[in-house]
């Protein structure tokens, strides 16, 4: 099977799992980057890349109607060109980070526009079930939620694809610019992870959470000390 | 002829649940999902069609609640629904049905929203990224896993328990045992991101211990500083990502 349709089949996973199916957290970019990269071949680059990516999004919460960042797909689409250049022979870990996540962030971010469209168009939806009922077939509705899971596949591969054509791009210009090489991946993710943290921390405002918070700096600096 | 819903299509109502989601519009937010998986029981209640497709038309109203929790609603539905069948002096009219609708799913949706979304999602997201940093493949799996079993074993207690006890479980699911439940995730929640900052700081890979502490700490000031406000939020972490990678080309 050609590892583009791998990659955009992953997008299309993501995108079903972020709303319309399970919702069991396949989308997240640390499960499908790993998928896809053990798909791909390549496991380890694959679960990198979904470290890198996975708290970037975390305190972004889907509540109600609104509709946040479609980081699934783009994730997937941004590792998954990464990971090909790798198949490739690409050996720098830290640029294909880079290239990911100058990738998939404003991916993500226009994904979020398509799903808000996507929830508009199928309010057409609703009136054909209403004509269903009245034919004595309420037993379409199932059809038009398998309509509704197949607009979230298309999108989820639309955007994969889109995404690791970007991250290909990307991954061109900064070997033009000699990078190669420049940039450790631990360093990177070591910094990455502090925005994370940053961003994360939105969640755990306050004096309720603060306690708890100094003391897992304690417990993990005590783990490091004993393991 | 009423009758009522087997545990068969019950079942079958709790596995369409999970795509209470497809077909999310604007207009009626997760009213497809829902009467699709009331629909195999109202075929079980309701012998006749036309008494049938009234009820499945009610429910094709306005409904959104957490999408994991909606079967506490869907298992209530169906309880009510075979009561109004048998004509049951206890059973609920129209309107308060949809008014039950309406409160569960807030009631639910903001208890979801708190516990799912903001509590044990970012748990086990920050586990499976200790795990990562531990054994690179074991990340996934106690992500999936941490996240998983509590979120399946929720759907299937809703759908058990709404069921069992019908639109009165509304204050059971609400009440304090709601927000201790919350209140706890967040805090472990708290805890695991804690656990992560060593972590990072002194992995074997990262560079020494002062300089990654102070990048680190710097990404972190600078990404709660910058991101605090969501409109700015794409060009915000663009160029803290853009300030990352100078500072590894450079150092």
């Amino acid at each position: 099977m050609s590892a583009w349709i791998i990659l955009a089949a992953a997008g299309s996973v993501a995108a079903i799992d972020t709303a319309s199916f399970f919702q069991g957290m396949f989308n997240q970019p640390l499960v499908i980057c790993t998928i896809l990269g053990a798909a791909l071949g390549l496991p380890l680059e694959g679960a990198y890349l979904g470290a890198l990516l996975q708290m970037l999004w975390l305190s972004e919460l889907p509540v109600g109607a609104a509709a946040s960042s479609d980081s699934g797909p783009a994730s997937a689409g941004a590792a998954g060109g990464a990971l090909l250049a790798m198949q490739s022979g690409l050996t720098d870990t830290g640029l294909a980070g880079l290239a990911v996540l100058l990738a998939a962030i404003p991916l993500a971010w226009a994904g979020g526009y398509l799903v808000r469209w996507q929830r508009e168009i199928q309010s057409g939806l609703f009136p054909r079930v209403i004509a269903a009922v009245e034919r004595n077939r309420p037993g379409l509705v199932r059809w038009y939620l398998l309509i509704g899971i197949g607009h979230d596949a298309t999108r989820g591969a639309l955007i994969a694809a889109l995404g690791a054509a970007v991250s290909l791009l990307l991954l061109q210009v900064l070997e033009v610019l000699k990078l190669e090489g420049s940039i450790p991946q631990y360093t990177l993710l070591a910094g990455v992870l502090g925005i994370g943290f940053g961003v994360t921390l939105k969640l755990y405002r306050g004096p309720r959470f603060l306690p708890w918070l100094i003391g897992g700096i304690a417990a993990g600096a005590l783990m490091l000390m004993v393991f | 002829m009423a009758g009522h819903a087997s545990r068969s299509s019950r079942f079958s109502a709790f596995l369409t649940s999970f795509a209470v989601q497809a077909g999310y519009n604007y207009d009626g937010f997760q009213n497809l999902g829902f009467a699709a998986s009331l629909l195999p029981a109202l075929n079980d209640i309701y012998e006749d069609d036309r008494e049938r497709n009234e009820a499945f038309r009610s429910h094709l109203e306005f409904f959104c609640a957490h999408p994991y929790l909606a079967t506490y609603t869907v298992g209530a539905v169906i309880k009510a629904e075979e009561e109004r069948a048998a004509s049951s002096p206890d059973s609920m009219g129209d309107e308060e049905l949809a008014r039950f609708k309406q409160a569960s799913g807030s009631v639910l949706g903001s208890l979801g929203d708190q516990f799912f979304w903001a509590g044990l999602r970012p748990l086990a997201a920050i586990a499976g990224i200790i795990a990562f940093l531990l054994s690179p493949l074991y990340g996934i799996l106690t992500f999936l896993v941490l996240y998983n079993v509590p979120h399946v074993l929720a759907r299937a207690e809703g759908m058990r328990m709404g069921y069992e006890s019908g639109p009165g479980m509304l204050p059971a699911v609400g009440g304090e045992r709601g927000a201790r439940a919350i209140l706890w995730v967040k805090r472990l929640g708290a805890l695991t991101l804690g656990i992560l900052v060593p972590l990072t700081i002194a992995h074997p890979k990262t560079p020494d211990t002062v300089e990654g502490t102070l990048l680190v700490a710097a990404a972190a000031a600078a990404g709660w500083l910058l991101l605090r406000r969501r409109a700015r939020q794409l060009p915000s972490l663009l160029s803290l990502v853009v300030l990352v990678a100078l500072y590894c080309i450079l150092t």
